[in-house]
């Protein structure tokens, strides 16, 4: 499961599991976009989604995009 | 085109920047510019801590994309024999083989290369001679709404909405802090 909230105050919340890619997951406001990926990266091994990338070694990675 | 940024501090939730390309409201406690280009640091912090940037347009809208560069302060070295040019960014931490990084020279033009590592170091590599340009780290997120949250370890941080009109929200906070 992948799941960000955005909160009033800025903060976010995570609710995911690394190493996922889930397509049809995404930003939690009731309007998944068939077009929207989840990703997460833990910085094991390199990965690319769209303009995402993991770069950094032993750093978490996350993003939703299309 | 207009850019819309707010800038919040990672440890406290507060909102310290809030940056309109107009320049019709700032409050900022970053040091950043706003002419297109936000910057959120200018060299490395000197507490070695784990840095990152999260952005996001959390609603649905018309279509943007936001920018992310991450840009290392070193010079590249260029070899005649193999017709390459390399940046060692060694310094910076560790990184991932094969790992898409970018230059760009006084022209503006940009060059994508790729990590290796030999021995303990960890090299850009780029074909040609590029070792007058800036090299650096790239992400960007585009679409109705989207969000992502990188590490960054270079010297210099921006962000960019490079494609329409949305309020991005960016957040550069220390991990560990109470987010």
């Amino acid at each position: 499961m992948f799941r960000v909230v955005f909160d009033r105050d800025g903060r976010n919340v995570f609710d995911m599991n690394v190493g996922e890619t889930d397509i049809n997951q995404g930003i939690s406001d009731l309007a998944f976009e068939a077009t929207e990926t989840a990703v997460i990266y833990d910085g094991s091994e390199q990965y690319s989604f769209s303009g995402v990338a993991a770069c950094v070694a032993d750093r978490n990675t996350y993003a939703v995009t299309k | 085109m207009r850019s819309s940024f707010r800038i919040f501090e990672g440890k406290s939730g507060e909102m310290i920047g809030r940056v309109m390309r107009t320049g019709e409201e700032e409050i900022s406690k970053l040091s950043f510019s706003h002419n297109e280009v936000i910057q959120l640091r200018s060299h490395l912090p000197q507490d070695a801590g784990n840095y990152r940037v999260e952005c996001w347009v959390p609603e649905e809208g018309g279509e943007f994309k936001v920018v992310l560069i991450d840009m290392f302060s070193v010079a590249g070295s260029y070899d005649g024999g193999t017709n390459k040019t390399t940046f060692d960014i060694t310094a910076y931490g560790a990184f991932l083989t094969n790992a898409p990084v970018f230059c760009i020279d006084g022209d503006d033009v940009i060059t994508e290369g790729v990590i290796d590592k030999y021995g303990r170091d960890y090299l850009c590599i780029f074909d040609g001679d590029v070792s007058d340009s800036d090299v650096y780290f790239m992400y960007f997120v585009e679409g109705n709404k989207g969000f992502m949250s990188v590490p960054v370890v270079g010297d210099v941080i921006t962000v960019q909405q490079e494609t329409g009109d949305r309020e991005i929200t960016v957040r550069y906070f220390e991990e560990g802090d109470n987010v």
